[in-house]
């Protein structure tokens, strides 16, 4: 069993990014839309988890499940604005959901218990080789945070 | 204090939920927080003005935004996350010192599990990926050095231009 620390260390995936961009870049971003969904998705997860470690073994944080181990979206998309990762954070977080709950492409995403049909907000995303682009450099920024921090 | 907050939301807006469509406008709502008293009069898109008794301050702000569900709960959220005279000054701020971003519109972004109010998201419905990036670190190292950290963890501000684009 790993320490807390080596748990973090085994987690960080500055690899993992550092991999995904090496490869989309040979491709020059032309890849389909079934590789772009997941390098999205896989990214905002990676972090994700790596993060929540943090939360765990470094602040000895605990929420819920059996281990106290599950950690809340909300409360990582909160904690990136605090860092004023306003920008990259919503990014990552909508064409996540638009990646992995959403069938069509451009979509509209709605978040639960949100307002915005009443004001004609319209979260509506492509998933394209622009939008890959923009999540990993939204990756990138949000790794840096997290490495500091 | 005294917030007012201007009708400036151009879209057309579709309400035809029973509850809307009887509502008479304008209309007024209230609630505690604490030791504030907040009064609100509500028009048929807008706040229009919101009211808050302290304890000490008489003042007045204008404010140019909207805000999402406009009813007793959402008052009541925006003002358990953040302090609203603050709130309202950021608003002005932005939309005084970044007017190519557009109108704003408030919302509250809850928590899934618990249902609990977790930020306040204001909304331009302009401004590129670079433009939105550059704008939120600009403000927030602004709202830090103002000693806003509350505010700066509490609102998120999204530019729809540069998330669509």
């Amino acid at each position: 069993m790993p320490s807390g620390s080596e748990r973090v260390a085994q987690m960080d995936p500055s690899d993992f990014i550092y991999q995904l961009k090496k490869f989309a870049d040979s491709k020059n971003y032309n890849l389909d839309e079934v590789f772009i969904r997941r390098i999205i998705s896989s990214l905002y997860f990676s972090l994700f988890n790596f993060w929540a470690n943090k939360k765990y073994f470094l602040e000895n944080k605990r929420r819920k499940g059996p281990k106290q181990d599950r950690f809340s979206f909300i409360e990582f998309v909160e904690e990136m604005i605090s860092n004023a990762l306003d920008a990259e954070i919503k990014l990552l977080h909508t064409y996540r959901i638009a990646s992995d709950h959403y069938a069509l492409n451009p979509t509209i995403i709605k978040h639960e218990g949100r307002a915005e049909e009443f004001f004609g907000i319209r979260e509506e995303v492509e998933i394209d080789e622009g939008s890959l682009k923009k999540a990993i450099e939204s990756a990138e920024e949000i790794l840096k945070v997290l490495r500091e921090g | 204090m005294v917030i007012s907050m201007m009708a400036v939301n151009n879209q057309s807006t579709n309400f035809t939920a029973d509850s809307m469509s009887q509502r008479r406008y304008p209309y007024y709502e209230g609630v505690q927080i604490q030791d504030t008293q907040i009064q609100a009069k509500l028009n048929i898109t807008t706040i229009e003005n919101i009211e808050i008794k302290e304890r000490i301050s008489q003042d007045t702000l204008d404010v140019q935004g909207t805000v999402g569900k406009l009813d007793k709960k959402a008052l009541a959220e925006v003002a358990s996350l953040v302090n609203i005279s603050e709130l309202s000054e950021l608003l002005k701020m932005l939309t005084k010192k970044y007017p190519e971003l557009g109108y704003p519109v408030l919302d509250v972004a809850h928590n899934p599990d618990t249902l609990e109010p977790v930020f306040i998201e204001i909304t331009f419905p302009h401004g590129s990926w670079e433009e939105w990036r550059r704008v939120v670190k600009e403000v927030k190292k602004e709202m830090r050095k103002a000693g806003l950290e509350n505010l700066v963890a509490r609102v998120a501000i999204t530019c729809l231009q540069g998330l669509r684009e």
